[in-house]
């Protein structure tokens, strides 16, 4: 990484921070502070909205995932659009005439206090602790990668993060958001444009493609009906429309977006434009990973990705063993990349399998040095493309796009948390009727409360399996359970309050059961989640005598 | 509860659906052609 890479990262990191207290006008009240005086364009919502759901896990990880697995991943948004559809006629217009500050607010009006309040206690520990991994996730790939320790890296996300955030409060994080969209776009397809520039020195396109479909990552669909597999067609549209559901209905980091728009109209285009865009977008960052795995077919690639960990088997037991494997691997590549151009299908695979072999084996070296047994090295794999494989300037716009995916998640997030203690719990249950000049003080205290909360959270986040996966599966706990307390809320007149408060109950120790105690894949945790809501709220409903308006 | 989608809005929610069905079907031919 050169200093003018070094410079651009220096350069856009102060430029969003500086332009996003800039644009924080307005935020001398409550309502500008938490919902930018429900003033901004659908295309600002829309473009905050998707980035908030892209971290910098989505960029590292995903690519990774599509490096190693090819293109299956798009599986897990095919529920998005229909889920987008079906929230813009449904609860869109119900929160914006509501006129709520966090989706939570209305349950109360709808069923009692304790409903509302253990939502948002859901909401908020879950989101805290899924905060934390938005932040230690790609500080632990981008401090390998970069040589930093994991706490300085924590430390440079989290200081603009938390100082725009907490000074320019929404407005400020959604500029934010729209900066990283563009750039993270550009940056992608700058690097695809390396990469097939690289891959069409030695192949035709078509030849990549064979290549690519030859090993599975060009199969996308599967459709078997196994809910041991985490991601086929019908977990995807089923499991992955309930997910959608809950977390851009009921998560207040999604809905607060929504409800910063002008209008009901505003609102619908802005989450629609996720229904256009997310799908496509998904695929081109998908394509990115595979064809980073196309591009190291035929330029040598480390053994290892993580350098950090190659570094320290070199100098640890197994240096020996792990020096033979490098050379069984050089000649491994060296068989595959000749197979691939003389366009020999059989020795190409025999060629990548071995490859395949090798790296497992040198994976099992590093859990043996390390004690890292959840060690997975796929999330090295795109920062170490971009930090030696692209052209100077680019390689500083990329680690830029990382940084500002990372804060912009993080900071509609830490937004998101502010709002929910301050609305759902300070101002409701400790200090009533206070002064917005109060109000606002406390919001801005929270915000960095959380901000300080979650860095030391990522910092002792222990790193897990794929990066990707971790964030979700901390989501599908307790999104299917928040769905189905608002479909109760919205979907049905009969519902009680002490029908919801129970039935939220019973649904989170079901998903607990099911998540703990059986092989069902993580998306099928969000149907079940709100369909025993539901089903067990309509129940006690049904057996509670009171009406919901006398609850 | 919620309000009806006008005609626009149906028409954007048919192309939605429309573009996924596309992208589904083109996935699942590139995957058919190139295994």
């Amino acid at each position: 990484v050169t200093r003018v890479d070094w410079a651009i990262v220096l350069v856009y990191i102060a430029w969003i921070v500086v332009d996003g207290l800039r644009r924080s006008k307005g935020t001398d009240r409550v309502e500008g502070y938490f919902l930018g005086n429900r003033s901004l364009p659908w295309w600002a919502v829309g473009l905050s909205v998707m980035a908030t759901q892209m971290s910098a896990v989505t960029l590292v990880g995903t690519t990774g995932q599509a490096y190693s697995t090819g293109l299956r991943f798009v599986q897990f948004y095919f529920g998005l659009p229909i889920a987008m559809i079906i929230l813009s006629v449904t609860v869109v217009p119900f929160f914006h005439r509501a006129k709520v500050y966090t989706a939570y607010e209305y349950l109360e009006r709808r069923f009692d206090v304790r409903t509302r309040s253990l939502a948002s206690f859901l909401f908020l520990m879950g989101r805290a602790f899924s905060l934390g991994v938005t932040l230690a996730a790609p500080s632990v790939v981008i401090s390998a990668i970069l040589g930093w320790t994991l706490s300085a890296t924590v430390f440079v996300i989290c200081v603009p993060m938390i100082l725009y955030t907490s000074i320019g409060g929404v407005q400020a994080v959604a500029w934010t958001d729209v900066k990283q969209m563009f750039v993270v776009v550009f940056g992608m397809s700058a690097a695809v444009v390396v990469l097939l520039y690289g891959i069409l020195q030695h192949v035709s396109f078509v030849q990549a493609l064979r290549l690519a479909g030859a090993t599975g990552r060009l199969k996308a669909l599967d459709f078997r009906f196994d809910p041991r597999e985490t991601y086929t067609v019908w977990s995807g549209m089923l499991g992955g429309l309930f997910l959608m559901l809950a977390y851009f209905g009921c998560d207040q980091s999604q809905v607060q977006r929504y409800l910063t728009a002008r209008s009901i109209g505003e609102a619908r285009q802005s989450l629609l434009m996720s229904a256009w865009v997310k799908i496509p977008l998904q695929l081109l960052i998908l394509t990115t990973g595979v064809l980073v795995f196309v591009f190291y077919l035929f330029q040598t690639p480390p053994m290892l990705f993580n350098r950090v960990y190659d570094a320290r088997v070199k100098s640890g037991p197994h240096a020996s063993e792990y020096a033979a494997l490098e050379r069984d691997f050089g000649a491994a590549l060296d068989a595959r990349r000749a197979a691939a151009e003389r366009n020999d299908r059989e020795a190409f695979l025999a060629g990548d399998s071995r490859v395949l072999d090798i790296r497992t084996r040198a994976a099992a070296l590093v859990e043996e040095t390390t004690g890292d047994e959840r060690f997975t090295d796929v999330n090295y794999v795109f920062p170490t493309f971009i930090t030696t494989r692209l052209p100077v300037g680019l390689v500083g716009l990329m680690i830029a796009a990382i940084f500002a995916a990372a804060m912009s998640a993080s900071g509609g997030e830490l937004s998101a948390l502010a709002t929910t203690t301050i609305v759902d719990f300070y101002s409701r249950h400790f200090v009533r009727n206070a002064s917005d000049a109060h109000y606002l003080a406390a919001s801005k205290f929270a915000t960095l409360c959380w901000g300080l909360f979650a860095c030391v959270v990522a910092m002792y986040s222990a790193n897990q399996g794929s990066l990707i996966e971790v964030v979700n599966r901390y989501g599908s706990i307790y999104y299917g359970s928040l769905l189905g307390v608002f479909i109760l809320a919205i979907l049905t007149k009969r519902a009680t309050a002490a029908g919801a408060f129970w039935g939220l109950i019973a649904g989170m120790v079901v998903v607990l059961i099911v998540a703990f105690a059986t092989p069902i894949a993580f998306l099928w945790h969000n149907p079940i989640g709100a369909a025993v809501v539901v089903v067990v709220g309509l129940a006690v409903s049904r057996m509670s005598p009171s009406a919901p308006d006398a609850d | 509860m919620a309000g009806a989608p006008d005609s626009r809005l149906t028409g954007t929610f048919v192309g939605v659906l429309l573009l996924e069905a596309a992208i589904i079907a083109v996935l699942w031919l590139v995957g058919r052609i190139f295994q």
